[in-house]
C-alpha cells in the first residue's frame, strides 16, 4: 500500500534555503487545494457494477463522473474534459460495461493515440472482473468475466490467430487511429457483424488530435462512420481530452457531430505547489549558469531521500539516460539499493520492460522514474508527490499536463520547473505571471485540406463505392478531386458511384503521422548468449543517436555503437563503461528545388515553391558525464535526410535590411523573429498546428538572408502556399502581435522561440541562444509592408551595437556581389513540371 | 443488338449471352469434356472466381461448370458487366445456384469460398457457401507433392491433361485488364478473361475425373 505523505513546510523550507545558499531567486506558485464534488447519477448504478466500484475502493462518483454517465445514458455524444488523474476512463467505463450487460450483442470500439495506451487501458478494463474470474480478454481458454465481456488490444503485433478471435467475439476493441486506418477499415467485410452490432466509440487523449495528425484522424472519423452506417449502425460517441482552450469544437471538427462537453471537475486536489526553480549563476558576467541537469539531479535526489515518490521530465531521450546516470550515482552513496529505486522511460524501451517500470511506479516499490514526454500521456502510473519538468516542455498544455502527475487526491504535491538557460525558459523564470495568466493553447485542424483528403478519398472510395450525394460530405473540393483522382484513373463514375479502378491498397501509403514510421532495432553484440535486441529507435532519430561511434545509453548504462545498418536498420552496439556520452551535431539547411510562384512586395521579394529542408549528421562530440566538458569528437559521413516539401521565402531588399542596420540593429535577428512569430500566425491562416511548419533563416539560397516557411510533411499540405497568397495579411498579422505584446526586448509570445527548438539535444552541449529582436522584426516588418518607418524604442546595450557593423559590412557585400538593388529577380531554376499528384493537385487548385 | 451482344457472338459464336434483368451478364459456353469428366453427379458445381484481387476484393466474374438435368455439361459465366452490377451478380448466384450443395474448386478453400463470404457480408446478402467442398489443390498436393516441380494449376494442367495454354491471360493481370474494359469499354480487354476462366473451369474438370480416379484406385478393394 502507498504511504501517505505530506509535502510539509520542510520541503519547500529546504528548497527556499538551497536557493539562499545558491544566491539564486526562486518563484513558488500555490495552486489552491480543491475539495471533492460528488454526485450520484440520475438513476442508479446497476448492482453489479456498484459492486464492481466498491472492489476498486470507489465509493462514490465526482460530479463530472455523475453528469458524463447521465449524458452517455441518454444517448448523447459526450467529450470529457478534466484534468489529469481526475478518472476520466471511469465516465465512460461505466456506461459502456453497463451496456455490455444489458445489451450483450452490442460492441464498443476504444481509440487511444498509441499502443501503450490501449494496453494500460485494457488493464483498466480488467480491474472491473472479480479477481475470481478468467480475464475477459479474448485469447485461448479465456472466458467472460462478471460482465460477461470480451475485450482485447487490436494492433500491428496482435497475432493473426488472435484476430480472428478479436474480430468475432471482443466486445470491446481497444486500438489506435493508424491501425483503424490502415488494417480495419480497408478490410471491413471481415468486421461486419461488429460493425453492424458497433454501439460506441470511445476516443481517448483527443487534444492529441491536433494540426497534421488530427486533420487525418478527422478524415478516418468520417470513415468510420460511414462504413458503421453501411453495415446500420450510428455509434454514440464519447470523447475524452485532457485540457485544452477547445475541447467540444475539437470533437465536433473531427466528427461532425454535435457534443455534450463534460468539463467541470469535480476530483479533488491537494494544494500545490508550483516551483519556478532558475539554476544560479556561476560565474561574474552572470552569462552562464549551473546546468539544469545537475540542478535536476539534486531536486530529485534530495525529493527521494526525503522520502518523496517523484518523477523527473526530460525533453530529449538521451537527457532521461544522462539524468537517471547522475541520480543514480549521487543515490548510490546510500547504498542499500537506493540507486536502483530511481529508472528511466522513454520511446525505445522495449514494451515488457515498460510494463515492469508502470508498475513498479504503480506499486510505489520504484521511488523516481525520469521520462520524456511519453508519461504524459494518460498510462495509469498512479500518482506521485512530487514533479520536476527540467525545461519548459513547449506548450503551457503539456507543462499542465505534466505537472499534473504529481498530486493524488487530497495530498500536496509540489512542481517544479527547472529553467534550462534558453531564452524561452529564461523568459519563464523571469515572467512567472506570463505562464500561469496564460490559456491553455487551441488544438486546430484542417480535414477538408485537399492534399490530406485526397488521400482519405481514395481509402473512402477503396472501401466502399461513394455516392455522388455523398461527395459534399468531405468538403468543397471533394468534387473537384475526384475528378482528378478519375483523370489519374484511380476511380471511376458507374451509375452515380465512384469506383476504385486501381489495384492496390491505398491506405498502406499513407501514414497518419508526419514522423516517418521506420523503426530500428537496438542489437546488443558479444554477449555470451548471444545477441539481444535491447530497444528501439525511430528512424529520425537514429542518426543523431545511433551513429558508429555513438555511446547509446539504456537504463543509465553505456553502449558503444559498432555499426548502423540503414538497410536492415539495426544498429549493432557492444556494452561498454566509458565515463562520456555523445551528442550529434547536425547541420540543417534548404535548397529551393523550383520556384512556382513570384512577386514583389515594396521591393521586397517573396517566393513560393518546391523545396528540400536537409538534416544531415555531420559530426559528434564527446561530453564527460558530471563535468559536462567536451573531451573530444568525431566526423560522421552519414547520408542526409532530406524533406522533400513546399515552402516559401520573404528575401527583404537591401534597403530594408538597411532600414534595421541604421538604427544600430542586425538584420538577421530581425529576421529569426520574423521566423518564430510566423508558426504561430500562419497556423491561424493555414488552420494546422504551428508544429507542422518549420522557419528558418538561411542565406545561401537566395544569396542574401531570407525567411523560409515550410510545411512539416513529404510533398507540402498548402500550409506555405496559402500564406503566400495571404502573405501580406500574415505579416500584418505578424507586425499586429509583435506591437500588441508588452513585452521589453522579445519574449516567447512574440520573437522569442515558441516552440522547443532541438527535441534530441542536450542543452548542458548546446550553444546559448537568446531571444531575438524584437525591434529590429518591426522595422523590417514595415519596410516589407510598405508602412511608415518603424523608430524602435528600446535603447541597444552595446554589444549588440558591435555585432551590428561587422553584419552591416557582410549584407552590404553580399547584395553587392548577388545583383544590386534595381537588378531583376533571379533567374528561375526551372526543372520539368512533375507529373506526380501532389503537382496536379496544385496547379487544380491554383485555377480554382 | 447492343455492342457487347454484337462483339461477343463474333468471338464467342457458339455461347449464348443473356442479360437477366438487365442487371447483369451471363454467357453460356457449349463445352465437350473427355470421358469421364463430362459425367458428374447432378448437385457438383464447380466454380473458379476473377476478382480484383486477393481475399475481400470485389468480383466481377463467376464461373460455373455444372450438369444439366439431361446429363450434358453447360459452363456458365456470371460476368459484372461494370462494378455496379456486383451485387446484382452475387444475388443471381445465389438464387440459382444455391441448390448446388457440393463444389469443386482449385484453392477455393483459401480464396473463392472466404471471397464470397466477404463480398456477400460487404453487400449485406446473406452468404453463400457449399455442404461438401473439394478443393483440387488439397487432393493434388496429397498425390503429387515432390512428383512435379509444382501443384499450380498450369503445372497440373501440363502433367495430367497433357495440354498447355498459348496467350493466355496470366492470373496476376486480370485485375488491371478487368478495369480497363470497365474503363474504356473495349471488349478486347474482357475477352482474355472470359476465356481465362473458362479455360481454367475446363481443366478443373478434368482434373477432378482425374483425381477422383486416383482415389478410388487407392481405395481397399471391396469383397
Amino acid at each position: 500500500m502507498r504511504r501517505r505523505i505530506k509535502i510539509t513546510d520542510d520541503l519547500l523550507g529546504s528548497l527556499h534555503r538551497l536557493a539562499a545558499e545558491q544566491g539564486q531567486t526562486v518563484h513558488v506558485q500555490e495552486i489552491p487545494p480543491r475539495p471533492a464534488r460528488r454526485a450520484e447519477p440520475a438513476l442508479p448504478l446497476s448492482p453489479t457494477m456498484q459492486e464492481a466500484l466498491d472492489r476498486m475502493g470507489i465509493e462514490t462518483l465526482y460530479t463530472h463522473q455523475a453528469q458524463a454517465i447521465d449524458a452517455i445514458r441518454e444517448g448523447r455524444d459526450v467529450v470529457v474534459v478534466t484534468g489529469t488523474a481526475s478518472g476520466k476512463t471511469l465516465c465512460y467505463n461505466v456506461p459502456i460495461l453497463e451496456t455490455a450487460v444489458t445489451h450483450p450483442e452490442a460492441r464498443a470500439l476504444y481509440l487511444f493515440p498509441t499502443k501503450a495506451l490501449a494496453q494500460d487501458q485494457l488493464r483498466t478494463l480488467r480491474r472491473f472482473q472479480r479477481p475470481d474470474e478468467e480475464a475477459g480478454e479474448v485469447g485461448p481458454g479465456a472466458v467472460p468475466g462478471p460482465f460477461g465481456f470480451h475485450a482485447g488490444t487490436y494492433d500491428g503485433d496482435t497475432p493473426a490467430a488472435l484476430r480472428t478471435q478479436l474480430r468475432e467475439r471482443a466486445r470491446i476493441l481497444l486500438t489506435n487511429p493508424d491501425m483503424l486506418h490502415s488494417g480495419i477499415l480497408p478490410n471491413h467485410a471481415r468486421w461486419a457483424d461488429f460493425f453492424s452490432r458497433l454501439s460506441f466509440v470511445v476516443a481517448d487523449e483527443i487534444h492529441v488530435y491536433r494540426g497534421i495528425f488530427g486533420s487525418h484522424a478527422a478524415n478516418v472519423f468520417r470513415r468510420l462512420l460511414r462504413i458503421a452506417e453501411h453495415y446500420g449502425a450510428r455509434p454514440q460517441l464519447v470523447f475524452a481530452s485532457a485540457t485544452i482552450a477547445n475541447p467540444g469544437e475539437l470533437a465536433e471538427r473531427l466528427t461532425g457531430r454535435t457534443f455534450t462537453t463534460v468539463s467541470e471537475d469535480g476530483s479533488p486536489r491537494g494544494r500545490k505547489h508550483f516551483v519556478f526553480w532558475n539554476p544560479p549563476r556561476i560565474d561574474a558576467s552572470g552569462l552562464e549558469r549551473r546546468s539544469s541537469n545537475l540542478e535536476a539531479r539534486d531536486l530529485l535526489v534530495s525529493l527521494l531521500r526525503g522520502g518523496y515518490q517523484a518523477i523527473g521530465f526530460v525533453r530529449a531521450r538521451l537527457l532521461t539516460e544522462v539524468l537517471l546516470r547522475y541520480c543514480q550515482e549521487e543515490l548510490a552513496r546510500d547504498g542499500g539499493g537506493a540507486a536502483k529505486k530511481i529508472r528511466a522511460y522513454r520511446g525505445g524501451y522495449l514494451p515488457e520492460e515498460r510494463r515492469a517500470i508502470e508498475k513498479a511506479l504503480f506499486d510505489g516499490d520504484l521511488r523516481g522514474v525520469i521520462s520524456t514526454n511519453a508519461l504524459e500521456l494518460g498510462i495509469d502510473v498512479g500518482s506521485l508527490d512530487a514533479a520536476v519538468l527540467v525545461g519548459f516542455p513547449g506548450t503551457i498544455a503539456s507543462t499542465w499536463q505534466q505537472a499534473g502527475r504529481a498530486g493524488r487526491r487530497e495530498d500536496e504535491s509540489v512542481a517544479i520547473l527547472v529553467g534550462h538557460n534558453l531564452p524561452i525558459d529564461q523568459y519563464l523564470m523571469r515572467h512567472p505571471a506570463y505562464f500561469f495568466e496564460r490559456t491553455p493553447e487551441h488544438a486546430v485542424i484542417d480535414p477538408e485540406n485537399p492534399h490530406i483528403l485526397l488521400s482519405h478519398l481514395r481509402c473512402a472510395v477503396y472501401e466502399l463505392p461513394l455516392r455522388r450525394e455523398e461527395e459534399r460530405d468531405w468538403g468543397e473540393y471533394a468534387p473537384a478531386i475526384l475528378d482528378l483522382l478519375g483523370e489519374h484513373g484511380e476511380v471511376k463514375e458507374v451509375k452515380g458511384r465512384w469506383y476504385s479502378t486501381k489495384e492496390g491498397y491505398p491506405a498502406s501509403n499513407v501514414s497518419l503521422r508526419n514522423a516517418a514510421e521506420n523503426v530500428y532495432t537496438i542489437t546488443e553484440t558479444g554477449r555470451p548468449d548471444g545477441n539481444r535486441v535491447i530497444g528501439t529507435i525511430d528512424e529520425p532519430s537514429a542518426f543523431p543517436q545511433v551513429h558508429p561511434q555513438a555511446i547509446y545509453m539504456h537504463d543509465a548504462e553505456t553502449f558503444f555503437v559498432d555499426r548502423l545498418d540503414t538497410e536492415e536498420k539495426v544498429a549493432y552496439v557492444h556494452r561498454a563503461d566509458v565515463d562520456y556520452y555523445t551528442q550529434a551535431v547536425s547541420d540543417s539547411h534548404i535548397e529551393i528545388v523550383r520556384t512556382e510562384l513570384e512577386k514583389r512586395l515594396f521591393e521586397n521579394e517573396v517566393g513560393f515553391g518546391d523545396l528540400n529542408a536537409h538534416t544531415k549528421v555531420c559530426m559528434f562530440k564527446k561530453i564527460k558525464f558530471g563535468s559536462r566538458d567536451s573531451i573530444g569528437y568525431g566526423n560522421l559521413e552519414l547520408p542526409s535526410q532530406t524533406l522533400e516539401t513546399m515552402g516559401l521565402w520573404i528575401t527583404p531588399s537591401l534597403e530594408s535590411l538597411k532600414k534595421v542596420t541604421r538604427y544600430g540593429r542586425i538584420p538577421a535577428e530581425g529576421l529569426w523573429g520574423i521566423a518564430n512569430v510566423l508558426p504561430d500566425v500562419v497556423s491561424l491562416f493555414a488552420m494546422c498546428d504551428p508544429r507542422d511548419l518549420g522557419t528558418l533563416v538561411d542565406s545561401k539560397n537566395v544569396g542574401v538572408p531570407a525567411v523560409f516557411l515550410y510545411d512539416k510533411y513529404p510533398g507540402g499540405l498548402g500550409f506555405a502556399q496559402k500564406t503566400y497568397h495571404m502573405i501580406e495579411e500574415v505579416l500584418e498579422g505578424a507586425c499586429d502581435l509583435i506591437h500588441a505584446c508588452p513585452c521589453g526586448d522579445g519574449c516567447p509570445s512574440c520573437v522569442g522561440a515558441p516552440l522547443p527548438p532541438h527535441m534530441q539535444q542536450d542543452p548542458d552541449a548546446m550553444g546559448k541562444g537568446r531571444i531575438p529582436d524584437k525591434e529590429a522584426a518591426l522595422v523590417l516588418l514595415h519596410a516589407v509592408l510598405g508602412k511608415p518607418d518603424y523608430v524602435p524604442k528600446a535603447p541597444v546595450d552595446a554589444a549588440r551595437r558591435a555585432r551590428v557593423e561587422a553584419e552591416e559590412a557582410k549584407v552590404e557585400k553580399k547584395h553587392a556581389r548577388r545583383s544590386g538593388p534595381e537588378r531583376p529577380l533571379p533567374p528561375r531554376v526551372v526543372t520539368p513540371l512533375p507529373t506526380d499528384l501532389a503537382a496536379q493537385l496544385r496547379r487544380r487548385l491554383g485555377k480554382g | 443488338m447492343n455492342d457487347i451482344q454484337r462483339w461477343l457472338r463474333e468471338r464467342f459464336p457458339k455461347a449464348r449471352w443473356e442479360e437477366p434483368e438487365g442487371a447483369l451478364g451471363l454467357l453460356t459456353h457449349r463445352v465437350r469434356l473427355p470421358g469421364r469428366a463430362a459425367r458428374v453427379p447432378a448437385d457438383h458445381l464447380f466454380l473458379d472466381l476473377e476478382t480484383l484481387g486477393f481475399v475481400g476484393r470485389p468480383l466481377f466474374l463467376i464461373g460455373l461448370l455444372h450438369a444439366d438435368p439431361d446429363g450434358r455439361m453447360r459452363l456458365v459465366q456470371l460476368l459484372a458487366r461494370d462494378y455496379a452490377e456486383e451485387e446484382a451478380t452475387l444475388r443471381y448466384f445465389s438464387r440459382i445456384y444455391g441448390p448446388y450443395r457440393a463444389w469443386v474448386t482449385f484453392n477455393g478453400k483459401s480464396f473463392d469460398v472466404p471471397s464470397l463470404r466477404l463480398r456477400c457480408a460487404f453487400h449485406r446478402l446473406p452468404p453463400v457457401g457449399p455442404e461438401t467442398h473439394v478443393d483440387l489443390l488439397h487432393l493434388a498436393r496429397r498425390h503429387f507433392r515432390g512428383v512435379f516441380e509444382d501443384c499450380r494449376l498450369k503445372t497440373l494442367e501440363r502433367r495430367i491433361c497433357g495440354r498447355h495454354r498459348i496467350d493466355d491471360l496470366d492470373g496476376a493481370r486480370v485485375p488491371d485488364a478487368y478495369h480497363r474494359w470497365v474503363r474504356e469499354s473495349d471488349p478486347s480487354w474482357l475477352e482474355p478473361i472470359l476465356r481465362h476462366n473458362r479455360d481454367d473451369l475446363v481443366t478443373l474438370a478434368e482434373l477432378y475425373a482425374n483425381l477422383i480416379d486416383i482415389e478410388e484406385s487407392e481405395k481397399p478393394e471391396e469383397p
